[in-house]
């Protein structure tokens, strides 16, 4: 194949540009893994850039995460959360997509202003908080599920992903004796599975980094998520109050370790699905959006 | 395979910033509360009071009218925040060594609700939903402070009498502690909490200015007391010693120390923020003196002597000039700064930090003002409006006000926790020495409260160093007691104006500060600022103040 000198400029200098980006994307992470090896004393005196690990490598930030139980309860309950939220929006986001998406359906467009106006506004934090309190889900992590089943801006790229589905092969289906649900599962989420890729992966990352609900809703600390967890022990290391000010030796070189190694620990779970996703991402929004 | 290669690339980099946005919030918050300034309202006069009160408590503590345990084994549910001193090894505070023993020695069941964050408190006390106590600071977390929460029928005002019937103890060092108890008391009359207090005549400085003395010592040099001493040291560590940026005060830090007045009193103003002379309120930053304090800051600025970076300077990098010996000055607490950087660089043979006293106009002189916490910082416990048996309550809260409570709340189980040595606790190696690793505020966390405070009167706390504890010795050193302002309550008719009035001009004061500093505006500016902030209300919100201490003073 043959190409035009200034393409391959452009390429190149596209390439250089976009690696550059990536660079600056990638070094805060590179950074985190670096200076959870490092020697904390020396780390803590460190300044500039953050190449090799400083100091004698050491593996004790590691270890005193994984000693941490609250780190194996926090993984455990983010997986519970993880698991049966992303079936409860998987599954409501779908049928209320489906359902906004048909052209004949009663009322459409005042259903769809109501539900677009949830996403503009909210009833705030203490109605939302006693409202939960009298469902009687409190200290409960259906607390942590329920209330966000269905993200309004998901629901309308779901909605906008269906309409984008051509009429007549929901009519041909239709005619050969489908009701709705046949239309729905065996016709339509077949064909946008781009987008429920990205659904799975919106709601998974909401799940993943969710930490301020189950902090209001949750009493007991074997019930909290991961990101809680990691919350809690990162804000230890920063705490400055008045009596605290009693000053123990070690403490802060070994909360910066910990603080380090638990970002790399609770990171790499999603670090390892995103790729996988990834190729479904870019298509999967754009569908949504072009149509929207 | 190259172009593989880039789109892992950048799928990890996508990956990266959504990570990190959600990162990002976190962090923002983290820095919002831990943010320094350290507040500067406080009451007077204690030094005084001190020496009195030692000789009444002995007393009255054995006049108290209740035994432990009690009869009937009460049960009380008792809101508390989860630390995570503790909560990555135990579950609930009534699993932790000091929850059994409080309810062995007490005779009381706790039942513990417990809340992950203030926000989360914030809602509970909100909702209404209140368990018969609980601890917190309500002083700083809620609109009107204590007083207010009692109005609103969230917390219960206790009478003189209700304390002096259920709470002897308590009652007993209030009435031996009047500071305490005034601020303690509302216009009704009624005691609002079962208050965080000190034993008396503990220091309340826990913050400091920290110099490197062993560069002091190699230039020639004392170390510093007055402004010019203070300017010449920064001068030789920067001329002969090279010293990249001598002093190191990010914005957080460096009006902390100006508010403390480590740096203003050379000047002739006590602090940058309110302070009190004879009943009379003084805002520092409104008086014309205060120009030569940013005359003199302005030309640290302009010589390099302090990072010119100081507004956006963070405290990772503070940390790191310190440590690294890019800097030789600073201020702030004595535990998380000069007692981590000790630490840190505890085997590096040339690094010795030194405390040093407020800066004072002629050398020698004592200082009038430092850094001194409010008599009342909390967290307290509250006796909630929903609690069945407020009588049972305040039973139990005394506990921590008789000497055995004492004991358990500060030092924990003797025996376990400390040994008594020439009738002193002494902290034994469980504590010190953890086989387990802990650190000592871990081990604290467990058998007692007093790492972070509770219904309790609390001995003087103890730093491990013998810098940090001459640092809290010399910063308690001072005249304070007698300038700072007391806790007082703006009154309610004027509460929305005040905080709409101090809100305006300290965001003004702030920026323009700022812009002094750094020869963005000349000094020949300032009567300029004045003139603003008069503009702006700040003789009215002089006057709310001044009325707020008047009520106070004739409570």
């Amino acid at each position: 194949m043959e190409k035009s000198k200034g393409y391959k400029i452009f390429t190149l200098f596209n390439t250089l540009l976009m690696l550059f980006v990536a660079a600056v994307c990638l070094y805060p992470f590179y950074y985190i893994i670096v200076a959870s090896v490092s020697d904390p004393s020396t780390l803590m005196r460190h300044r500039s850039w953050l190449v090799w690990p400083v100091g004698e490598p050491t593996l004790d930030g590691y270890r005193m995460v994984l000693n941490n139980r609250r780190v194996f309860s926090g993984f455990a309950n983010t997986f519970r959360i993880l698991g049966l939220g992303l079936l409860f929006n998987i599954t409501l986001t779908a049928l209320g997509g489906y359902v906004l998406s048909l052209n004949n359906l009663l009322l459409r467009k005042p259903l769809t202003l109501i539900v677009i106006f949830t996403m503009y506004f909210s009833g705030g934090l203490i109605p939302s908080y006693l409202n939960i309190r009298d469902l009687g889900l409190m200290n409960s992590l259906w607390a942590l599920i329920l209330p966000g089943a269905v993200s309004t801006s998901n629901l309308i790229i779901m909605r906008s992903a269906f309409m984008a589905v051509p009429e007549s092969l929901t009519d041909a289906a239709k005619i050969d004796g489908a009701g709705h649900f046949q239309v729905l599962f065996r016709i339509l989420l077949p064909l946008v599975k781009a987008t429920m890729a990205v659904m799975v992966l919106y709601y998974g990352v909401g799940h993943w980094n969710s930490w301020f609900s189950a902090s209001i809703y949750l009493r007991d600390n074997t019930k909290y998520p991961l990101q809680l967890v990691l919350r809690n022990i990162l804000l230890r290391s920063q705490q400055q109050d008045m009596l605290s000010d009693v000053p123990m030796a070690q403490t802060p070189q070994a909360m910066l370790l910990i603080k380090y190694s638990l970002i790399v620990v609770s990171s790499v779970p999603v670090i390892c699905i995103y790729p996988f996703l990834q190729r479904f991402f870019q298509k999967g929004i754009m569908i949504g959006a072009v149509k929207g | 395979m190259n172009k593989r290669i880039v789109s892992i690339a950048l799928a990890a980099a996508m990956t990266s910033a959504l990570f990190l946005s959600g990162c990002g919030s976190d962090s923002g918050s983290t820095t919002a509360t831990t943010a320094p300034p350290p507040q500067t309202t406080a009451a007077g006069k204690t030094e005084s009071a001190a020496a009195e009160t030692t000789a009444q408590t002995e007393d009255t503590q054995t006049a108290a009218g209740i035994s432990y345990p009690v009869e009937g084994s009460p049960t009380i549910s008792w809101g508390l925040l989860r630390k995570s001193q503790w909560s990555d090894r135990y579950d609930s505070f009534t699993d932790l060594p000091l929850g059994k023993a409080l309810q062995e020695r007490t005779g009381y069941t706790i039942e513990a609700v417990h809340v992950d964050n203030n926000q989360a408190m914030n809602l509970m006390i909100a909702s209404g939903d209140l368990p018969d106590i609980f601890t917190y600071q309500l002083m700083n977390q809620y609109n009107g402070k204590e007083a207010q929460a009692v109005k609103d029928g969230i917390i219960m005002g206790m009478t003189p009498e209700f304390l002096q019937e259920n709470a002897p103890d308590y009652w007993a060092y209030l009435e031996a502690n009047e500071d305490v108890k005034r601020a303690l008391l509302t216009n009704d009359g009624e005691i609002v909490a079962f208050a965080f207090v000190r034993e008396p005549g503990a220091s309340r400085s826990v913050q400091t200015l920290m110099v490197r003395d062993d560069w002091c010592e190699e230039l020639g040099m004392e170390l510093p007391e007055t402004a010019d001493e203070f300017y010449a040291m920064l001068k030789g560590f920067k001329e002969q010693l090279g010293v990249e940026i001598p002093l190191a005060l990010p914005i957080g830090h460096l009006q902390g120390a100006l508010n403390n007045g480590f740096l203003t009193q050379p000047f002739g103003v006590l602090s940058r923020d309110k302070y009190q002379v004879d009943g009379k309120v003084i805002f520092g930053y409104m008086q014309p003196e205060y120009k030569d304090v940013l005359a003199w800051l302005n030309k640290l600025y302009e010589e390099g002597l302090m990072d010119p970076n100081f507004t956006t300077m963070d405290n990772d990098t503070l940390t790191a000039y310190m440590l690294s010996g890019d800097s030789g000055a600073t201020a702030g607490p004595i535990g998380s700064m000069l007692g981590t950087y000790l630490t840190t660089n505890k085997d590096i043979e040339d690094y010795s930090l030194a405390p040093i006293k407020p800066l004072v106009a002629n050398k020698g002189d004592r200082p009038k003002f430092g850094h001194m916490q409010n008599l009342n910082v909390g967290p307290n416990a509250y006796i909630t409006m929903n609690c069945k048996d407020p009588a049972a309550a305040a039973r139990f809260l005394n506990y921590g006000y008789t000497d055995e409570g004492k004991k358990l709340y500060n030092s924990g189980i003797e025996g376990v926790t400390y040994n008594i040595v020439d009738g002193q606790p002494v902290l034994t190696d469980l504590v010190t020495n953890n086989p387990d690793g802990l650190t000592t505020t871990q081990v604290l966390a467990e058998y007692t409260l007093s790492w972070d405070g509770g219904p309790f009167e609390a001995k003087e706390s103890k730093y491990e160093l013998p810098e940090q504890q001459e640092a809290f010795k010399m910063n308690g050193d001072t005249d304070a007691a007698l300038y700072k302002m007391p806790e007082t309550v703006i009154a309610d008719e004027d509460s929305d104006e005040y905080a709409r009035l101090a809100s305006e001009i300290n965001t003004y004061r702030d920026e323009t500060e700022i812009k002094f500093i750094r020869g963005e505006m000349s000094l020949d500016q300032f009567d300029e600022y004045l003139a603003t902030l008069d503009r702006m209300g700040g003789s009215r919100l002089l006057e709310i103040e001044q009325n707020a201490l008047d009520v106070y003073n004739s409570k």
